[in-house]
């Protein structure tokens, strides 16, 4: 089995609990952030290090909505569909996106550039319609400043 | 009236490091503490000061330390509940963005209090920012000191971890928060036994709010008269309230605990966009009951907005103006509450679900007459009988909604039924949102 | 010991009970799905919930331990209408195709169902449309939307089996219940979760669409294909009209005993069932003529067989006459067996069978090494005298080498039923070999007779357990065909031989004659 994590960082993970089960989230988390999503093979893997059956490690997988089980695109979109974005019109800018990467919600575009996802509410309400490109907090953001964005993101 | 006291340091350029916050005082209540405080004394001194939880409940603080077995051998922890995702809400976020270490200093106090020796920060996996400065505030703390063995020089020690979550709403629920810190699903867990019993790993545990902890360095700090003075009888301190949605100003308020909320929303937010009237506002997050327009004539603290029929919650103002669509506004709630439901008990599975499906048909133009007392019943029929207070928060709008805006509910175009004749639902936006 | 009041009746119970568990024990049944008293409490199906004084809210009774002074109702109208609403939410995506559905007249939904009359539906939503008829593995099948989300089946491999085969993935209303992606649920204790599951979400592959169960008769009987001793239900249908394959046993089932099996039993056992009308069963009594076995009546095989053992008591004397009891006898048979040959005949060449095979699986939840269910039974009632008892393989060796010149073997060999192909531990020999068992065998080929006994679930006996337990079982139903209680062949055999046995002996075997069914 491919070792994704390296030993010092699984000790230091499990270091944090005093079991191995519970350095489940931040494993899968590490496992994330290097491979961009988690694989089945990524699940047997934690699995194995953390002797948990593998059925364990998928119900946590699909429970939490941040863990990918696909590939994303270079960057991740995620539009706040939560109340108070959606009163400041968080459906336009999500429309608006779509129609501009011309992808559906969930999707990835062609050149694997971006991927569209909706959120709940991201705590950024005094910044709505808000919007967060990869670790990046855009808002409040409207179509066009959207569209500047985008470019950027193409040209980076 | 604004008043600086949790966000002191807010508008502090590098507010958020530990320079910063030494210069302002930072981590000279944890040397007295130490110094020459016992543990039930700080118990005692928040006691008296009247802090009463943030996340939502508005339990007394000292209260719920108190339910710790003093005796149990095993050994106890503290878990800061900084998974901020109540829509409506961004005030925990702003502290640990901003002043990390009020937050850190806050819950080594709290945790000398209550005996424990490791403490566990959750996270939304989604707080980027605040998970950096915090990550920083905490390897700042270590390196000099207020962390780690031996806590400046005394005999008290403590470590905490950050653990991030993963983009789950309901691990803000204490016992759910616990399973996730275990590496499980956020399934709540059946109380009793109650997380001061049998908590994180079976262990004592409590779980506290960010913004609560945060207010602990302070109350130690300037004396529980103090705190309690700026608050109202049964609730001390001030209050970190989040003003979002149809205002000119959304932002984060340190108010104090019982600020009028027409107050807020004129003086604080300026007011609504557009010069619009207010149609309705949700006080306190999106699982407190909606207040009508007839109904802001309130004062914001926990008694009275629970007098009022709706909660305090975790102080999260939601404006609605005219023009919104209650039925679309509705659905967008329930939307949440069903997507975050754990799928763990019936009423929660079903009922959100269910009450997603008949509120979607409404908007199809496919409601009937009995569409409103049948949501009525399905929220009655939940509220109360879940294993976690979801299924009540699911059900809270759901009553309020729907018995404040009948008319929306029924066949036929409400009053603000949005644009039609389009081919996507009604928005939630006004016209002009 | 706390002492509570749940509607009316008082109990006095011991620290730690919940709520539920105490009602169990007063005869109140409180509607229960994801509850099971051989799993930790879930308290997430919410239809237990109950109405506990000074508690402003419902309580689920399968999480709240008893208090003493605790007053619970489990009547009152909020109950009521807690337990409608549950019901209504389990409904709304619930097919309700019980008449297509295996669980069908077994199923805790469909019982709740018509209890508090939830015929009509208020929901005009889209009904969620889940996976039907998913292969979860060769035992089990399993339909997602008839699944209530209840989490047995997912505790009991957790709790009792201990791998954690299956888990309940996503969230919400999409939550489902699965093994892991592509896995199939393979597990020794598999048939356990299509008793528990308390719809028709989970259903066994083997049994579903042969029987509807109630035209199914149920006796109970203990399994006889370990040392454990599992307590079971044995589910038959002696109509031959709505008969499949011709079979008369359609499943076993365990049948609570906290000291021995819980509620559980393994699948070996649970398929176990098969043996009873399996094609090998000998059904006639079978006497050899030339190079074939062939049918004949009792009184020809009693006297031809009583013929044989006299002869050869004549001329070789007891030390010329074998007796192999394999455990797999009851221990009436084998009293019955010790006052024929030992006590009356005096012969001492008698073993109580071959030794466990110490490579045979075992586990720490119910399979014993040991697939012999009453090795302890033999021994404590001691087949002859003791230091006289001859090992298997030295009595199978005095066969072989023609010491002995008529070997009479009781009982099946306990490997049989798990290997039927398996070689046989009889060796060859020039002697008379009469056999007297249930199921065919490689050394059938060698007898001389072949007398046909019941199975265990078809007569009276009892079988002593690993741990000394003693356990009687009553007849399920009758025997196949024309066999006979192994007492009863004894009594025969010995009535022939003239000989007078104890009435205490057989006096059972007798009796079992008359199959019994309770339910």
């Amino acid at each position: 089995m491919q070792q994704i994590l390296s030993k010092n960082e699984v000790q230091e993970l499990l270091g944090r609990y005093p079991n191995k089960e519970a350095a489940l989230m931040p494993v899968l988390r590490a496992i994330q952030m290097k491979e961009g999503h988690i694989s089945k093979e990524a699940e047997h893997y934690a699995a194995a290090i953390l002797e948990l059956h593998p059925s364990r490690v998928r119900e946590v997988v699909a429970f939490y909505s941040m863990f990918r089980e696909k590939p994303e695109g270079k960057h991740l979109i995620l539009v706040c569909e939560s109340i108070s974005c959606a009163l400041l019109g968080s459906e336009t800018i999500l429309e608006h996106l779509k129609k501009r990467l011309a992808i559906g919600v969930g999707e990835t575009t062609a050149d694997k550039c971006f991927t569209l996802e909706t959120a709940e509410c991201l705590a950024c309400c005094d910044q709505a319609p808000s919007v967060m490109i990869n670790d990046e907090l855009f808002g409040p953001v409207t179509p066009e400043e959207l569209d500047g964005i985008l470019e950027e993101k193409m040209k980076g | 009236m604004i008043v600086k006291v949790l966000t002191r340091n807010f508008d502090k350029p590098d507010s958020h490091t530990l320079a910063v916050y030494e210069a302002g005082g930072g981590y000279r209540t944890l040397r007295k503490v130490l110094e020459s405080w016992t543990p039930e004394q700080v118990v005692e001194e928040v006691k008296a000061s009247n802090l009463r939880g943030r996340g939502g409940a508005g339990f007394p603080t000292a209260i719920k330390w108190g339910f710790v077995p003093k005796d149990s051998p095993k050994p106890k922890y503290i878990c800061v509940n900084a998974d901020e995702g109540e829509p409506g809400t961004f005030k925990d976020r702003h502290i640990m963005e901003q002043d990390p270490h009020l937050m850190v200093e806050g819950t080594i106090l709290s945790a000398y209090a209550i005996g424990v020796q490791t403490a566990y920060i959750y996270i939304r996996g989604e707080f980027v920012l605040a998970g950096e400065r915090t990550e920083a505030a905490i390897a700042e703390a270590y390196a000099k000191g207020y962390l780690g063995e031996n806590i400046l020089g005394s005999s008290y020690s403590l470590d905490i971890h950050v653990h991030y979550g993963a983009g789950s709403y309901i691990c803000g629920e204490e016992t759910a928060l616990i399973e996730s810190i275990e590496g499980k699903k956020g399934w709540p867990r059946v109380k009793p036994p109650f997380p001061a019993v049998e908590g994180l790993f079976g262990c004592p545990t409590v779980v506290n709010n960010v913004e609560t902890l945060a207010n602990v360095p302070l109350i130690l700090d300037k004396g529980a008269a103090w705190f309690a003075g700026l608050g109202t009888e049964k609730s001390g301190g001030t209050k970190l309230f989040t003003i979002s949605g149809h205002v000119n100003r959304p932002g984060l308020y340190e108010l104090p605990m019982g600020t009028p909320l027409l107050e807020m929303i004129e003086e604080q937010a300026g007011g609504v966009t557009g010069g619009k009237k207010i149609k309705a506002v949700i006080p306190g997050g999106a699982s407190c009951p909606v207040l009508a327009a007839h109904e802001l004539d309130i004062k914001m603290d926990f008694n009275t907005l629970m007098a009022a029929g709706s909660m305090l919650g975790s102080g999260g103002v939601i404006v609605l103006a005219e023009g919104t669509s209650m039925l679309a506004a509705l659905l967008n709630l329930e939307r949440f509450f069903a997507h975050e439901s754990c799928g763990q008990c019936t009423p929660c599975r079903e009922g959100t679900r269910w009450i997603v499906q008949i509120l979607e048909r409404i908007e199809r133009g496919e409601g009937t007459a009995g569409d409103p007392d049948t949501l009525i019943d399905i929220a009655e029929h939940m509220a109360g009988r879940t294993v976690c207070p979801l299924g009540e928060a699911a059900a809270g709008p759901v009553k309020s909604f729907v018995k404040k805006f009948r008319d929306e509910f029924l066949p036929g175009p409400g009053p603000d039924a949005g644009p039609s004749g389009t081919e996507h639902h009604p928005q939630v936006a006004g016209q002009d949102g | 010991m706390p002492t509570i009041e749940i509607d009316g009746k008082i109990i006095t119970v011991e620290p730690g009970l919940t709520v539920i568990q105490a009602a169990d024990r007063l005869g109140i049944h409180i509607p229960r799905f994801c509850y099971h008293p051989g799993l930790s409490p879930a308290g997430s199906c919410r239809m237990c919930m109950v109405e506990i004084e000074k508690i402003p809210k419902l309580q689920t009774a399968c999480t709240t331990p008893v208090v003493n002074g605790m007053v619970v109702r489990t009547d009152t109208e909020a109950v009521q209408d807690a337990r409608r609403s549950i019901l209504e939410y389990l409904l709304i995506n619930h097919p309700i195709d019980c008449p297509i559905c295996d669980k069908s007249g077994e199923c805790l939904l469909q019982d709740y169902y018509t209890e508090y009359a939830r015929y009509t539906s208020r929901f005009l939503e889209t009904r969620w449309r889940k996976r039907k008829v998913f292969i979860l593995g060769p035992t089990i099948v399993m339909d997602e939307e008839r699944c209530v989300l209840c989490s047995r089946c997912v505790r009991f491999f957790e709790e009792v089996s201990g791998v954690r085969r299956l888990g309940i993935f996503q969230r919400g209303s999409e939550a489902y219940l699965s093994t892991y992606p592509g896995e199939v649920l393979e597990d020794l204790y598999c048939g356990n979760i299509v008793d528990i599951c308390p719809v028709g979400a989970l259903t066994d592959r083997d049994f579903r669409f042969n029987q509807r169960v109630w035209m199914l008769k149920r006796g109970h009987s203990i399994c006889p294909f370990c040392a454990r001793g599992c307590n079971i239900i044995v589910d038959f249908n002696e109509d031959s009209d709505i008969q499949v394959n011709d079979s008369r046993v359609y499943r076993f089932r365990p049948r609570f005993n906290t000291k021995v099996n819980d509620y559980w039993m393994c699948d070996t056992g649970r398929y176990g069932y098969k043996s009873l009308d399996a094609a090998e069963r000998i059904r006639e009594p079978l006497l050899r003529e030339g190079k074939r076995l062939i049918p004949v009546g009792w009184d020809r095989i009693i006297k031809r067989a009583a013929l044989r053992i006299r002869e050869t008591l004549a001329s070789h004397g007891p030390e010329g006459v074998g007796v192999l009891v394999h455990p797999t006898v009851a221990c009436e048979t084998a009293l019955a067996t010790r006052e024929l040959f030992v006590e009356q005949l005096g012969i001492r060449n008698m073993s109580t069978g071959f030794p466990v095979d110490p490579s045979a699986f075992e586990d720490a939840i119910l399979i014993r090494r040991d697939r012999a269910p009453n090795r302890r039974g033999l021994e404590m009632i001691g087949m002859v005298p003791k230091g006289e008892d001859v090992p298997a393989g030295q009595l199978a060796a005095g066969w072989a080498t023609g010491r002995i010149k008529l070997l009479y073997v009781l009982g099946d060999d306990p490997a049989r039923f798990h290997n039927p192909q398996g070689p046989s531990p009889i060796p060859a020999g020039e002697g008379i070999l009469i056999l007297q068992k249930s199921t065919a065998g490689p050394e059938d080929a060698r007898a001389r007779m072949v007398l046909p006994a019941a199975m265990p679930a078809e007569e009276d006996g009892t079988f002593v357990n690993f741990e000394g337990r003693v356990q009687h079982f009553d007849a399920a139903l009758a025997p196949l065909g024309e066999a006979l209680p192994a007492c009863e062949i004894l009594r025969r055999l010995g009535e022939a031989l003239k000989v007078e046995l104890h009435p205490e002996c057989w006096r059972l075997g007798q009796e079992t004659w008359a199959p019994s069914s309770s339910s």
